[in-house]
């Protein structure tokens, strides 16, 4: 059973094409490579499946459900999370706090609730205290808990994104080039994460990246998008070879990876 | 006959009139958002000064009025260019937000006003206008003011001026270069420090020329700087275009002068407003989806995490510090006489609304200028409840607070407009309710306001003046301060900060952005209901001068100069805010004046307000005993040297 399941989507800005008619799916804890060159679609791609954009057909079912005209903040709490292609921290909260934001889609309590606290309200919140701290813990980063982000190093930014994606358990989770820009210390380390959460076996996982070597190693299969267009989809070893994926874009790549 | 062609025709005339003049005012907005996203909420004041400034022109030199006109508008000018290098340039290099630039110019709109008032008072003064512009000119057998043409003349002129300085002349291509990409074009040589002087010189050269033009047809005072966020909503329907302005502000003018002639002219004042909030409604909030929340560059640290205490220290510390403001605040009747304790609650009044205006700027990251509608709305919730219907005190408060935030309800989408466009709206927004509060007599009595709110009871207790009212309004203002406390560390107050901190990032995290700053909108209003039904029956007579700018503006001022994110500074603010004027007395009508440069001062030295001076005396203090900051950048390098391949350890 997939968890994601794309028909034909076509996403337009203004007059231009983003993406047209582009279908995908996502089988239950698979890691799912994107890749392309820049302007490709890749981002638009991860912006129409959160609810950013609408787009002008197509559908987008997710866990047997369609989403395609569900609200970008309703999508954590169906099971959907992500991370940015640019930073995107809460820089003047904590890393704890970050990573509470993250668990907001799967807890409920109000302003009722938070002036009252009863209860149910102090367990909510302690739960999700708990859990921010253990998924702040899966990327090594509980000893920077009580640091504002704004005051971590771009790596350990990287990082906290990460937790605060995962801190939900969620059933897909869109990376957007989670590696671009990593010291080998933290590229090690998110290999490790991600191979984790491959072992588990719980988390779908929809992985934008340009490190071709890091896609290439870990995932199960990879759509290959180029203006707007699938150009291919298969296994690593089936794109690496794909005519069509070595004219677009891998040309250059290949060698590389090759070397 | 129903419609007499020679009124029409004056209304027609007279509408352009003081359209051309709005148009000017407006350019200067427009120029000013194209130029540097900023929104000057002194170019009102500059209006007046130029008004006051050509006054002073005529009546002292023989010049004659074209002449006095250039003059006046060169020396407003060169005002614009003075206060934005000595103030503004100041601040804008601290990279500080948009924010603190906003409220600087709200505190020169201030010191402008107060200026203005030492120097030719505060009666309204007759402007001489010269022969030549009294009369009818007949047209066509239409009579049309002399006057109005001479301003449409002039407004023209000026402004087919300024289109030729904007399309043939080098600066001001260079202008519209840098507007259009001020990155680009400061590579390329134009520098954008000059075309942000350039900017200020010449949007008050032409609120200047507003000034004059419009004067003759008004007395001169304090309050002609209300044609500053009036004439807003002309670069409003111009869409900040500078030619759509030029057309903008006309048509502002035909319109009020025919909703005044023809619906209501109670209301006139209020038209403007209204057109401003809804063509931004319309204009700004499709285009703008992600809203402009500010940048807070100044987080502070609690009390607790600065000396690093542990849970059962801080809770400790917390309780001590309570309890002796517990115990200072039971003793305070008896060390005070009782002019200072009706001073002091009359503080805790404010204060408790300046908590719900907290809340929704120092943690939503919205600018409300308006919150003293909110106060007005409680106060008259409150006092039409008790005086005519009879209903309790207790059941009073909480309608009024209801009330408000009921209103809130019904505004509540001016969040979703970026920063400096929330801030103009929600000035219109209490505009609008002051004349509704004296305009709607049927339930407020108007001008007169309702008078004999009995003092409130809970049972058969009635608390009377002086002791029994402060303790009163101490517990509601704990009540709400613990309330909101508790609010912003819950679930929902993450999501609050988060969405001001990264909107996008919270939107993902499931935080409903909108309605999360909308709920927020709601309780600040809420408890400006309650501050408003405590003053309502503190002063036993309430009337719509009570619930002016000038009151939303010392909202404004308690919340920013006790330091935005913190209530405690909020309430810091309320008495810094009514108390130093007080202690001021003596220097009479200069306090204010002191008051607005405190305003600027506190925007250019210390953005974080007195919370933020607290804690950096604290810090001081704490550096002294001596602790290293480990900085970001050395503990990556600790833990690359410390790296060793743990097992992921997800503990279940």
């Amino acid at each position: 059973m997939s968890v994601l399941k794309i028909d034909d989507l076509t996403v337009n800005y203004g007059a231009l094409t983003a993406l047209s008619n582009v279908s995908l799916e996502i089988g239950n804890g698979e890691i799912h490579g994107l890749i392309g060159p820049n302007g490709s679609g890749k981002t638009t791609l991860c912006n129409a499946i959160t609810g950013f954009l609408r787009q002008k057909s197509g559908e987008v079912v997710f866990n047997g459900q369609k989403i395609s005209s569900t609200r970008a903040y309703n999508m954590a709490s169906l099971g959907i999370s992500r991370t940015f292609q640019d930073l995107q921290v809460f820089s003047e909260m904590t890393g704890l706090e970050n990573v509470m934001v993250g668990y907001h889609g799967k807890s409920r309590s109000g302003v009722i609730g938070g002036i009252f606290r009863p209860p149910r309200v102090v367990r909510e919140d302690s739960e999700i205290r708990d859990r921010a701290y253990e998924a702040l813990e899966s990327v090594r980063l509980a000893h920077l808990a009580n640091r504002p982000a704004n005051r971590m190093s771009f790596g350990q930014q990287r990082m906290l994104e990460l937790a605060r994606a995962l801190v939900s358990d969620p059933l897909l989770i869109l990376l957007d080039e989670p590696a671009a820009g990593l010291s080998p210390v933290m590229y090690e380390r998110l290999t490790e994460i991600l191979g984790n959460l491959r072992s588990h076996g719980k988390t779908s996982i929809l992985l934008i990246e340009h490190v071709i070597r890091l896609v290439m190693s870990i995932s199960d299969r990879i759509t290959v998008l180029d203006h707007g267009e699938k150009i291919a989809e298969g296994t690593p070893e089936v794109v690496r070879k794909d005519p069509n994926v070595i004219e677009a874009y891998l040309g250059k790549a290949m060698k590389y990876v090759d070397a | 006959m129903g419609i007499d062609l020679h009124i029409v025709t004056q209304q027609v005339v007279g509408g352009l009139a003081v359209g051309c003049v709005y148009a000017l005012i407006a350019l200067g907005f427009t120029m000013m958002l194209r130029a540097t996203e900023l929104v000057n909420f002194a170019q009102g004041e500059l209006v007046m000064s130029g008004a006051f400034i050509g006054y002073t022109l005529l009546v002292v030199t023989p010049l004659p009025y074209l002449a006095v006109f250039i003059v006046a508008s060169i020396l407003t000018g060169i005002l614009g260019m003075l206060i934005e290098r000595v103030a503004l340039r100041p601040i804008r290099m601290r990279q500080s937000p948009l924010l603190n630039l906003i409220i600087a110019t709200i505190g020169i709109g201030i010191c402008l006003r107060l200026v203005s008032q030492l120097i030719w008072g505060a009666a309204p003064l007759r402007y001489p206008v010269s022969v030549g512009q009294v009369g009818h000119l007949v047209v066509a057998g239409l009579p049309m003011s002399i006057q109005h043409i001479w301003i449409i003349a002039l407004a023209i002129l000026s402004m087919l001026g300024l289109h030729y300085f904007f399309e043939r002349t080098l600066p001001g291509i260079a202008w519209r270069a840098s507007a259009y990409d001020s990155y680009t074009a400061e590579i390329l040589g134009v520098s954008f420090d000059r075309v942000v002087t350039m900017t200020f010189g010449i949007s008050s050269m032409l609120a200047g020329a507003a000034g004059v033009l419009i004067a003759p047809l008004f007395f001169v005072a304090q309050d002609l700087w209300l044609q500053g966020p009036r004439s807003f909503a002309g670069a409003a329907l111009g869409q900040f275009h500078i030619l759509g302005t030029m057309i903008g502000g006309p048509i502002l003018g035909l319109l009020e002068t025919f909703a005044a002639g023809y619906i209501s002219s109670a209301y006139k004042n209020g038209i403007a407003f209204g057109v401003t909030i809804i063509v931004l409604m319309l204009v700004a909030i499709p285009r703008m989806p992600r809203g402009g929340s500010l940048v807070f560059r100044y987080g502070r640290q609690s009390i607790a995490d600065l000396f690093e205490l542990n849970d059962k220290q801080a809770a400790r510390l917390r309780y001590a510090m309570s309890a002796a403001l517990g115990v200072l605040a039971f003793l305070l009747p008896l060390l005070l006489d009782t002019y200072e304790v009706y001073l002091v609650t009359l503080i805790l009044i404010y204060a408790t609304g300046a908590l719900g205006l907290q809340l929704v700027i120092g943690y939503a990251g919205a600018i409300i200028v308006g919150h003293a509608a909110f106060l007005g709305i409680g106060a008259y919730t409150s006092a039409i409840l008790t005086v005519y219907l009879g209903v309790p005190f207790l059941p009073a408060m909480i309608a009024a607070a209801i009330v408000a935030a009921a209103f809130a309800l019904l505004f509540g989408p001016i969040l979703r407009l970026p920063t400096h466009f929330c801030a103009i709206a929600t000035l219109g927004f209490g505009e609008i309710m002051h004349l509704v509060f004296i305009n709607w007599k049927a339930v407020t009595n108007g001008m007169s306001g309702i008078s004999g709110i009995r003092k409130p009871s809970i049972g058969s207790f009635v608390f009377g003046e002086g002791a029994p009212f402060y303790f009163l309004t101490i517990a509601v203002l704990v009540v709400v301060f613990v309330a909101l406390q508790r609010l912003i560390k819950s679930r929902y107050g993450r999501g609050l900060i988060a969405a001001r901190e990264n909107e996008l990032a919270a939107i993902s995290m499931g935080v409903n952005v909108a309605w999360y700053r909308t709920l927020s909108f709601c309780i600040a209003a809420g408890c400006a209901g309650i501050a408003g039904s405590l003053y309502a029956h503190f002063f036993s007579y309430i009337s719509p001068d009570s619930f002016t700018i000038l009151q939303s503006i010392a909202f404004l001022t308690m919340v920013v100069i006790g330091g935005l994110g913190s209530f405690a500074g909020a309430v810091i603010g309320a008495f810094f805010v009514l108390g130093v004027p007080e202690m001021l007395r003596t220097l009479a009508e200069y306090r204010i004046l002191i008051f607005g440069l405190l305003l600027v001062a506190f925007m250019m030295f210390l953005p974080g307000g007195l919370a933020d001076l607290v804690h950096r005396l604290l810090s001081a203090f704490r550096r002294k005993e001596g602790t290293p900051d480990v900085s970001a950048a050395s503990s990556e390098q600790n833990e690359i040297l410390a790296a060793n391949p743990v097992k992921n350890n997800v503990s279940s």
